[in-house]
């Protein structure tokens, strides 16, 4: 990544220098590989879910914090994934493992395109967010009456997966295997998304999201640029889903509801919106807090909602952004010195 | 296309809601010829700019450019097809650096030609679009902003920079709503002169409102009036500038009150 790109990320981040931050990245990965042999199968299963949660809640920043619109109803692609693959595997389709991931991701995205055809032909965004809470509710209303689906009761005993490479299998029915599995899974989302977010196709994104007027007038189709924003975060978002429906080995309808819909929003909110990185900052922070207060009930709770308000107004950029500022201002008393 | 006018209006009517605002207006844009279109606050001159430009539906008539009918294509393709324009107050990416501002313009014409330079995988720009984008900002005295965040820079600036994000997609004309609002005097020069010398260098064409007398003789080939929605009068600057039905829509009004 050359000088001119870091330019682009927004908010710049606390560790701004390209290797430093690579090196940081590094070491967290073989952290998290290492972490089965370290930690015990409970904390475990927080690490593999914060993954996923981190995942969810990127998808989600895609469209608000670099595209500029708002989706009140991301569980409802959770759900997708998570309910396809859920069904799939418990019943056994006759498709390889990572058939159904892609199916998962595609049903999300096209689930995304009907949406975003019908509400972004009036180009305004509260359409967008008022119809992703539809999608939820009716998706939870659907998943309650069919038994197929485990109704209210939700879909038990998902089977892991046994991955197919032609010459060998990849079993990944232990948990520790199909954590390394998820682990491999999330980074190379994530790869991915950095990808879009710093690519021509971003740019495109960060120009409708700064003044859709000016970009139609640069020549960018700004709803084709929406719509596909919504499609990228919608299948990742189906995605997430669908890797967490064997690593849960259960799928229910609190996956389902406006709260899970919350989750990604308070994730990037509190680690920081404008920042790539804020989400994973803010899904790690947000597991942290619930880890180390799970035995007071509600307090959780109060804590992430007060932080929520601490950092609305201390630090809107959130965590990430916060920290930036500081190394900011550090770097500057150490210059004036 | 060749022969016949760039951009062409004919019979064009807007309207918001039962008010008509646009009244059957027609003028034609001939290459390389820089039309004024002038008139009191209220006229219409930015109204007809939008429907010109695509950014509202027009009610009757018909907006030809280059030859072909674009009056139900959406402002994007018009721009793709070669109209390039600023707005009254400008309009830049204002969390984005001045490079990376052009960065995306320039981006976003390689799309529409359906170019990319440099391999699909890589995520930053390549190498031949930052240099032709320095060269962009330097063109317009902007090199020294090159890194500085389009919201922090100057009004002045703000303007050359939006200039800049145009002149990036090479249009074949020039949409300039009143490219001369709000600035200094010494600034409004600049601005006309470097307008002057992109005509004369790239042979583009230009549409533009505009309230300053002096910019606009110092531009403009032709000038058409606009008042309460029709046009009152047309011909080249020193026709209209003679004309006795002109003075009188500008009666008490001083035509050149930013002189100097």
């Amino acid at each position: 990544m050359d000088q001119h790109s870091s330019t682009l990320m927004q908010g710049r981040p606390a560790f701004s220098s390209p290797m430093l931050k690579a090196a940081v990245l590094a070491l967290l990965f073989i952290l998290l590989l290492s972490a089965p042999a370290m930690l015990n199968a409970g904390l475990l299963f927080w690490v593999g879910m914060t993954m996923i949660q981190a995942v969810f809640a990127l998808s989600w920043n895609l469209l608000f914090g670099f595209t500029g619109l708002a989706s009140f109803g991301h569980a409802g692609f959770y759900a997708i994934g998570a309910y396809f693959t859920g069904a799939a595997l418990r019943y056994d389709f006759p498709l390889p493992f990572l058939g159904i991931l892609a199916l998962a991701g595609i049903f999300g995205a096209l689930v995304a395109l009907a949406i975003g055809v019908v509400a972004l032909k009036r180009l305004t965004g509260i359409f967008l967010a008022v119809l992703t809470v539809a999608l939820t509710e009716a998706m939870a209303k659907i998943i309650g009456f069919s038994p197929a689906l485990g109704e209210q009761d939700g879909l038990g005993n998902i089977p892991r997966p046994i991955v197919g490479f032609g010459v060998f299998n990849l079993d990944l029915t232990h948990s520790n295997d199909y954590y390394r599995f998820l682990l491999v899974a999330v980074a190379l989302m994530v790869a991915a998304l950095w990808w879009v977010v710093h690519s021509r196709i971003g740019r495109s994104f960060r120009a409708v999201r700064e003044d859709a007027e000016r970009a139609r007038f640069i020549g960018i189709n700004v709803t084709r640029v929406r719509v596909l924003s919504f499609m990228i975060s919608g299948g990742t978002a189906a995605l997430a889903g669908a890797l967490s429906a064997p690593w849960t080995r259960i799928v229910t309808l609190d996956q389902v509801n406006w709260l899970a819909s919350t989750q990604p929003i308070l994730n990037s909110l509190l680690g920081g919106f404008t920042s790539f990185w804020g989400p994973v900052v803010g899904a790690a922070v947000y597991t942290a807090i619930n880890y180390w207060t799970r035995t007071f009930a509600g307090l959780s709770e109060m804590l992430v909602g007060g932080i929520l308000v601490l950092v609305i107004l201390i630090a809107p950029t959130g965590i990430v952004g916060l920290l930036g500022k500081l190394t900011r201002r550090i770097r500057k008393n150490g210059d004036r010195t | 296309m060749s022969n016949g006018p760039l951009l062409q209006a004919k019979d064009l009517r807007v309207s918001y809601g039962n008010f008509e605002v646009i009244k059957g207006v027609s003028l034609a844009v001939q290459p390389g010829e820089a039309l004024a279109i002038i008139g009191p606050n209220g006229a219409g001159k930015t109204t007809m700019f939008k429907a010109l430009t695509g950014e509202i539906d027009c009610r009757a008539g018909q907006v030809m450019f280059c030859g072909a009918d674009v009056t139900a294509k959406p402002a994007h393709l018009r721009t793709a097809a070669g109209m390039g324009r600023t707005f009254q107050v400008s309009r830049v990416f204002l969390d984005l650096t001045a490079i990376d501002n052009v960065i995306v313009a320039l981006e976003s014409r390689d799309r529409n030609r359906g170019q990319r330079k440099g391999p699909w995988w890589r995520a930053a720009p390549a190498a031949a679009l930052i240099s032709e984008a320095d060269r962009l900002l330097a063109h317009l005295h902007l090199g020294h902003l090159r890194d500085e965040v389009a919201a922090t820079i100057s009004h002045g600036d703000k303007k050359r920079l939006e200039l800049a994000l145009t002149l990036a997609l090479e249009p074949k004309i020039l949409m300039l709503d009143e490219p001369t609002a709000g600035m200094a005097p010494a600034d409004r020069m600049q601005i006309s002169e470097m307008i002057r010398s992109i005509r004369r260098d790239h042979g583009v064409s230009v549409v533009m409102t505009e309230h300053d007398m002096d910019v606009i003789f110092s531009i403009a080939d032709s000038v058409v009036v606009m008042n309460y929605g029709e046009i009152i009068a047309a011909g080249t600057v020193d026709e209209v500038r003679n004309s006795q039905i002109v003075r009188d829509v500008y009666l008490g009004k001083d035509m050149y009150h930013a002189a100097g």
